[in-house]
């Protein structure tokens, strides 16, 4: 306790200057500015995944490891604004109850495609459609029913193959879809290597994996899904937009509880927890967010960076731009200081840790490896993310215990429905 | 909140002096009240509990190397009877996420559930393939995933296969005896880190050598255990293996070793006991709030949960077919909703913000 406040103390100078004289800013303006982030990140991500649909189809039409290449480049670049816009996910009901079809994961990729046995196994307890692998099948066996997936079109994807069986695991669009059809299996364990899927299983000459026909038409579906599916989460943020709309109608404290619940709703049990804590507790590859790819490292640093982008009211745009206003920080600031210094290192020290990951991954050691059994520096480093996530979390609980939205309640969301758990 | 090197996790979030200083609108407990409440709580129901897991995971280490001597049916029932012990008393403490359960991720180790990806079968199986004997030991579990190493593994180890896979000096058994060995250290080591320190930094909540800055900030952990359980048991234990619209029933908690519905009842006696079965309790504390009626309100909910529990047909992995069992349930998890908005309705009541829980975002 005391070794915090000394700290405080010391960045206090540095971290306040910007805010401490300023009034408080009218609550109306703050929703603004989030709103107005919220609309740039994923414009952002519209734009990002239809420069991913112009290489996909050069991959498509001269299959290359090159035009591959480029296509898993343009995916990994479509990742950096989509995960910024996370910490709008909790919260907002809206995003919430969409999100799900742009990056559900974890996900069982044997509906979709071949997989290696000995590492993927050959059923599961849970999932009849463990191995479906609907671009070899024209149809497929659930429960009673026989589907129709003679044509793999965005409509079989999204209001058929998705979830199907009522099975979470079973994604059929979305981010992580592409990134198995781009990438395929990381078969190398907690070993450095992600996976490995040749050019030529795009290929309708000289075709490998089989069925490459029904490959490029599913990579192709699931790519128009992601545009079409950003593209409403877009409509919602603009000036009449549903989204918005149903934020400008919350009261104040209601408004101001919306954004700090989204923060600390995804640091704590999303990042710190499911797609961080649970891997390392794990010790399995499989347990990473971007597990075929392998680009975890960036998918956590901009998770983390979209909240600090919601706080600190500024986001600095995919073509270098910046969309700023009045922020939340400089509200909890003009009430409580102290609170908003402590809020602002922690961000800081989340930062760093997710730097530190992505630096290793820069020398070969991704997440997947980080994790691994054995490998206890590396665990250390993941741990230390882990825990700069949780001290992040208790800021925002200070921020919202000191601001009382403690009793604040929220609509749309089963688990905020319930005065006392406004956070949960 | 004095920060160890033990990892945090789950355990949730200090609340800071300020953040008491913010509540004082409530007729909020005192600190002795406070005080009072959680040692009764700490010496009547955590450490009781903590013993009784310690007592039955010493026997189950016990009879699975017994069984591993002696491979017979004999030898197999009692091991078996000895796992049914540790769950019950697992079952009966699992509510309590901080302090020592957490220190080195212990309850994640000691129970890794739900397992939506399989992945205790795919990584048991990798070290039932592999038989290496260097996986052999209490030190290799220490490092090694928690899908291996707890009391979801032994139970696939000691209620599928046969009694020849048992077979004397097989790996499958002498991991079956590592693993019992591991979660009785386990049990031991929590057991004697809440008498040898916790429960004293627990009473002396607010001076220099506790973990916490006052007894009300110890009492949010306490109230922790008390209400974020019922959210759990309700979304991961009933309603999940409902399934929508279609049962899965292999879904429930302990379904290989046929005891679903006990971990259900002995969750919610557990709820029941920390809620008003001890001398200071919840309960009285709500009472002397001026809040009689609503604690009458929750004690009748939470009998009358135990009863609607009395009633279901066991096991679950069978009698979740019949449309009966599946609209007890249902009746079940209302009941459990609304209990869980009651009790944490009095949270602002008693002035204690529960924050962030490791589910959200679920």
């Amino acid at each position: 306790m005391h070794a915090k406040v000394i700290t405080s103390a010391l960045f206090a100078g540095i971290l306040h200057c910007s805010t401490a004289v300023s009034a408080v800013p009218a609550t109306a303006e703050i929703i603004k500015t989030y709103a107005d982030i919220a609309l740039a990140t994923y414009e952002d991500s519209l734009f990002s995944a239809q420069e991913l649909q112009v290489s996909i189809d050069s991959l498509l039409q001269n299959p290359t490891p090159e035009s591959l290449a480029i296509a898993r480049a343009a995916w990994i670049a479509a990742r950096v604004p989509y995960q910024q816009s996370e910490a709008y996910r909790f919260g907002n009901a809206i995003v919430d109850d969409w999100e799900g079809r742009v990056n559900s994961w974890p996900l069982d990729e044997g509906l979709i495609d071949y997989v290696d046995s000995a590492h993927y196994g050959a059923e599961s307890d849970e999932n009849a459609q463990y191995r479906a692998n609907v671009i070899a099948n024209t149809s497929l066996r659930v429960g009673g029913t026989l589907i129709d997936a003679s044509n793999i079109t965005p409509e079989l994807l999204s209001d058929t193959l998705h979830e199907v069986d009522g099975i979470e695991a079973n994604v059929a669009t979305g981010y992580h879809a592409i990134e198995f059809l781009l990438w395929g299996q990381d078969l190398n364990g907690t070993s450095p290597g992600a996976g490995n899927r040749p050019a030529s299983d795009f290929s309708l000459d000289n075709c490998t994996g089989g069925h490459c026909d029904r490959r490029r038409d599913y990579l192709q579906a699931t790519t128009q899904l992601l545009i079409s599916d950003l593209q409403e989460m877009v409509n919602n943020w603009q000036a009449q937009g549903a989204a918005r709309l149903q934020l400008n109608a919350r009261e104040d404290k209601e408004a101001i509880a919306t954004i700090l619940t989204g923060m600390g709703s995804l640091a704590y049990g999303e990042l710190a927890g499911e797609r961080t804590k649970l891997g390392l507790m794990l010790h399995d590859p499989e347990e990473e967010h971007d597990c075929f790819s392998d680009n975890t490292h960036w998918s956590h640093y901009y998770d983390a960076k979209g909240i600090r982008n919601v706080y600190q009211g500024s986001y600095t745009r995919i073509d270098g731009s910046t969309v700023s206003g009045p922020s939340l920080s400089a509200y909890v600031a003009a009430q409580t200081a102290a609170a908003d210094q402590n809020m602002l290192i922690k961000l800081q020290n989340t930062e760093k840790a997710a730097q530190v990951m992505v630096d290793h991954a820069a020398l070969g050691e991704t997440f997947d490896v980080l994790i691994g059994e054995g490998n206890d520096a590396g665990n250390q480093v993941v741990q230390n993310f882990v825990d700069a996530l949780t001290e992040e979390t208790r800021a925002i609980e200070n921020i919202i215990a000191l601001l009382q939205l403690d009793n604040i309640q929220l609509e749309g969301s089963d688990s905020l429905d319930n005065p006392a758990k406004v956070l949960e | 909140m004095k920060s160890t090197n033990a990892p945090l996790w789950p355990l949730l979030l200090g609340i800071s002096l300020l953040f008491t200083a913010a509540g004082m609108l409530h007729a909020a407990p005192s600190e002795p009240q406070w005080q009072a409440l959680n040692h009764s709580l700490v010496s009547e129901h955590i450490l009781p509990r903590y013993q009784s897991l310690q007592r039955s995971s010493a026997e189950l280490a016990t009879s699975t190397a017994a069984l591993c001597r002696q491979p017979d049916q004999t030898h197999l029932e009692r091991a078996q009877a000895d796992f049914q012990q540790t769950m019950d008393a697992w079952q009966s403490v699992q509510n309590i996420q901080f302090g020592p359960i957490t220190t080195h991720m212990r309850n994640f180790s000691m129970q890794f559930w739900p397992d939506k990806k399989n992945l205790i079968g795919k990584q048991l199986n990798q070290l039932l393939q592999q038989q290496n004997p260097d996986t052999l030991s209490v030190d290799y579990l220490y490092q090694a995933s928690i899908g291996v190493k707890g009391l979801p593994a032994l139970e696939r180890l000691l209620f599928t296969g046969s009694l020849s896979d048992l077979e004397n000096t097989s790996y499958r058994c002498q991991l079956t005896q590592t693993i019992a060995a591991y979660i009785a250290v386990n049990s031991q080591a929590t057991l004697d880190e809440w008498t040898d320190g916790y429960a004293d930094s627990v009473s002396n909540a607010g001076s220099e050598a506790s973990y916490y800055d006052s007894h009300q900030e110890a009492a949010v952990d306490m109230m922790k255990a008390l209400i974020e359980p019922l959210e759990a048991i309700r979304d991961q234990k009933i309603l999940s293996p409902l399934g929508d619209g279609q049962v899965r029933p292999r879904r429930t908690e302990s379904w290989r070793s046929q005891r679903s519905l006990r971990n259900i009842q002995l969750n919610v006696a557990t709820l029941h006991h920390l809620y008003s079965g001890t001398k200071k309790s919840v309960d009285s504390l709500l009472r002397q709030q001026g809040r009689a009626a609503q604690a009458d309100n929750i004690s009748t909910l939470f009998n009358a949960i135990e009863q609607q529990l009395q009633a279901v047909q066991a096991p679950l992995i069978t009698s979740l077919h019949q449309p009966e069992t599946v609209k007890q349930l249902l009746e079940i998890s209302a009941a459990l909703q609304q209990l869980d908005r009651e009790l944490s309705a009095e949270m602002i009541t008693l002035n204690i913000q529960l924050g962030f829980n490791s589910r959200d975002g679920d």
